[in-house]
């Protein structure tokens, strides 16, 4: 399991988590043993949120980060795509997936609430919009940004983009029908 | 320069040319493993240090990795000790 989580990491680090690996044997059973894992552990985890949460910091252009940026993006995205979809269905009369979260959508801060909706669409999108910022620096007042994204944190950026766009709409909608506009 | 880094090039100084592995590192400067190596690979990413993995002696064994300083790491160290002029910024 450690090594797979140390193959994930940037190749700038992999090397030295590999390296701490390759002295697990060295260390004395108990507790020894198990803080160096840890901290093996540790230098992993900080490496994967550094890369996606501050990815110009990166020296190379690893694509597990880009990966793992997606993935975390997607499942942020999961349940509004889910709840959206089923309304859209239980619209066109089918409303099988509608019913099973009826429950849930009542609360507008709820989980089938539009706030949760916007807050993780943000954050899916948020992720895999900075994802792509290779660089970053400032030179004489001026902010430089250099871009550059692959195509499944596009992909998951424009889908986060276009359910948030229908949850604003959504709420818009619904705001100005509250209010006896309707 | 912090005192981590300090440590872990004062512990490298004991015996310059030899090469040292993480873990004896670790046991003489106290630093865990996830401190340990994210400072070597800062301090090797400033020419203080080389480093070079080798293959284990027992079979079925994965090989090790072993650092030592360079030249510069070398003077660096000298640098640190006792009655030495500072000379050097942050790691």
């Amino acid at each position: 399991m450690i090594e797979s989580l140390v193959s994930l990491m940037s190749s700038r680090r992999r090397e030295w988590a590999q390296a701490a690996l390759a002295e697990l044997h060295a260390a004395p059973p108990g507790l020894p043993l198990f803080h160096w894992t840890l901290g093996v552990i540790a230098m992993a985890i900080a490496d994967l949120i550094e890369g996606v949460l501050l990815p110009w910091r990166r020296r190379d252009d690893d694509p597990s980060v880009d990966a793992l940026s997606a993935v975390l993006g997607l499942l942020l995205i999961a349940w509004p795509l889910y709840v959206i979809a089923a309304n859209l269905l239980n619209a066109a009369g089918v409303s099988v997936f509608e019913e099973a979260i009826r429950p849930l959508s009542k609360e507008p801060l709820g989980l089938g609430g539009p706030l949760l909706f916007f807050l993780v669409l943000a954050l899916g999108g948020w992720l895999n919009l900075i994802t792509g910022v290779r660089s970053l620096r400032w030179d004489n007042s001026v902010l430089s940004i250099g871009l550059r994204f692959r195509w499944r944190n596009l992909a998951v950026l424009g889908l986060a983009g276009v359910l948030l766009l229908t949850t604003l709409a959504y709420g818009v909608l619904e705001g100005v029908d509250a209010r006896g506009l309707g | 320069m912090t005192r981590p880094t300090r440590a872990v090039l004062e512990a490298l100084a004991e015996q310059p040319f030899e090469w040292r592995y993480g873990y004896d590192l670790s046991k003489a400067t106290g630093l865990g493993s996830g401190t340990l190596y994210p400072l070597l690979m800062r301090i090797k990413e400033r020419g203080w240090l080389e480093s070079r993995w080798e293959p284990s002696p027992e079979p079925g064994r994965p090989a090790r990795h072993m650092v030592r300083l360079t030249a510069e790491g070398r003077a660096t160290a000298a640098a640190l000790s006792p009655g030495a002029e500072p000379r050097l910024g942050y790691a």
